[in-house]
């Protein structure tokens, strides 16, 4: 018989392909679908074996887990319209704590796949990204995680594809950022300059904008297939380029409206780029100004589109 | 110029390793992982474009002190790879699976000995890793205190080895951001206290006399990789 958890009924063992150190699986409840992710920090001090003081301590840091983690997936379920994925719910069982999340299947497509695709299907991708992670700006959170495996890509009745994002495993309140010797999460491919000086220890903020710079670096790998452009020999990150003062080079085949747009978002100083709701709105006239959305057929695989005017 | 923020990330490796009798068939596949482990984390992480300065693995053999005496605990300095390879192959096979007296082995005392490891401290991004293997459970901690050999210093029950543990309030002897534990171990009662108690681990129940599969393998690599 099938393992139930809280009620979700387990598909498969909890594993951690792909996800470092948390382990996942799927499970079904009340007709539904949902992906479900076990975290291993903190844990409830479960049964007994434990002294009585150490067991008061571990449960002083679980609660406030609990109020840290509740308050940002209802502050994120809040503000978001699916392209955030929203979490369900948020349980411990036993001496684990537990998310459910909408099961969404994506489409199996590398990076270098979708750089391959028609420009109008990039660009509806990037403003999708955009999106999801506007939304979690506008509930004043920090995902600081962005990257391509953090995004659930899917296609649309029209034949583009739609970006969800997912995991806010590193997320944070922009107004209770990470301070003193906290470690930041996130992917060092994918890391702000400030984030890095964060890690030398200097006094410096995190804000929303360590994700905008990450998503230019996103958006500028998912319309080329690469990184922007920097030294290679000298660096092997692009944070470590901008901060070594070299200027991150965007592909001159981006379009100039949508490459100015990376171009700012991948600024070193964070207050210099654009906040989330700019870039959706840049990159919204951008696919206005080149005339996209045109219909797709139904079914049409995403490398297709109906054929424009000659 | 190289860039003056180039952080450095440096992975510390603990290996646990049950050396009793039983563990025979087990440990030749522990001990072939083990050697794989380097070569397939630096293949990982170069196809992610991602750097680790520093690799360095440690070995612990755990016996049992009451029954072993001075063979119940045999520890090596961290190895750094790939420079210090060789030596570090040449420690792992020379672990020959010999005597553990009674079925529980002292794992617990193992523990204390990876959670006291010279860890790094000077890389800017740091994970600390301790993976135990072991196909029994546990004594309490002190029950082969008897032994000439039994450690002085030793955590003398299981809260205060808990302790050297530590959490988010109460940090404990390791880096609180970079540790993590890796059990395959069986459901067994100490081992389970441990799963049901400490943070950052992860338990994988090992069956007595089954193989490592090699499923366990790609569980301790996604663990280490996908967490850098």
């Amino acid at each position: 018989m099938a393992e139930v958890l809280n009620g979700y009924e387990i598909e498969k063992p909890f594993q951690n392909r792909d996800a470092g150190f948390s382990r996942w699986t799927t499970g079904r409840k009340n007709g539904n679908r949902y992906f479900l992710k076990e975290f291993l920090d903190p844990v409830w001090p479960a049964g007994t074996g434990l002294r009585e003081d150490l067991r008061r301590d571990a449960i002083s840091v679980c609660r406030a887990y609990e109020d840290k983690w509740k308050r940002i997936y209802a502050s994120a379920n809040a503000f978001s319209d699916g392209t955030l994925v929203r979490t369900e719910e948020f349980f411990r069982r036993d001496s684990r704590y537990y998310i459910a999340t909408e099961y969404v299947k994506g489409v199996d497509i590398t990076i270098e796949e979708i750089a391959g695709l028609p420009g109008d299907v990039r660009r509806l991708l990037l403003l999708t990204a955009a999106r999801g992670i506007e939304q979690l700006h506008t509930a004043g959170i920090v995902h600081a995680d962005i990257k391509f495996s953090n995004l659930i890509l899917q296609k649309t009745e029209a034949g583009y594809l739609r970006a969800r994002l997912i995991d806010l495993g590193a997320a944070f309140f922009e107004n209770e950022a990470p301070a003193g010797e906290d470690e930041i999460g996130g992917d060092q491919v994918y890391m702000a300059p400030e984030t890095c000086r964060f890690l030398f220890g200097e006094k410096v903020e995190l804000t929303c904008a360590i994700d905008v710079f990450a998503a230019g670096l996103l958006f500028h790998q998912l319309y080329t297939g690469r990184l922007p452009g920097f030294d290679r020999k000298e660096c092997d990150y692009p944070h470590e380029a901008v901060l070594d003062g070299q200027e991150l080079q965007v592909d001159p085949d981006i379009p100039a409206a949508l490459a100015a747009v990376i171009r700012d978002m991948l600024a070193g100083d964070p207050a210099a780029r654009p906040a989330m709701s700019r870039v959706c709105t840049s990159v919204r006239s951008c696919i206005e100004d080149l005339g996209d959305r045109r219909p797709r057929p139904q079914n049409a695989a995403p490398a297709f589109r109906a054929a424009e005017d000659l | 110029m190289a860039s003056n923020y180039r952080f450095t990330y440096g992975v510390d490796l603990v290996f646990c390793i049950d050396a009793t009798g039983s563990m025979g068939p087990l440990l030749d596949t522990v001990k072939a992982n083990a050697l794989n482990l380097y070569r397939d984390l630096m293949k990982i992480m170069d196809r992610k474009n991602k750097r680790v300065e520093q690799v360095r693995i440690r070995i612990i053999a755990f016996r049992d002190y009451k029954y072993d005496q001075e063979t119940a605990m045999m520890v090596t300095d961290f190895f750094r790879l790939p420079d210090e390879e060789k030596a570090f192959e040449a420690s792992l096979r020379s672990i020959v699976p010999e005597g553990g007296g009674d079925d529980p082995e002292d794992g617990l005392e193992a523990l204390a000995y990876a959670i006291r490891s010279p860890w790094d401290t000077s890389s800017q991004r740091k994970r600390h890793v301790i993976v135990v293997w072991s196909d029994d459970g546990t004594h309490r901690l002190g029950f082969g205190s008897d032994a000439p050999n039994y450690p002085r210093g030793m955590a003398k029950d299981f809260n205060e080895l808990t302790m050297w543990w530590g959490n988010a309030s109460a940090p404990g002897l390791m880096d609180q951001n970079a540790k993590r534990l890796l059990l395959f171990t069986p459901d067994k009662d100490d081992w389970n206290l441990i799963r049901n108690n400490w943070n950052q681990t992860i338990q994988y129940v090992s069956e007595a006399g089954s193989g490592l599969e090699s499923c366990d393998y790609e569980q301790i690599i996604n663990a280490i990789a996908n967490s850098i």
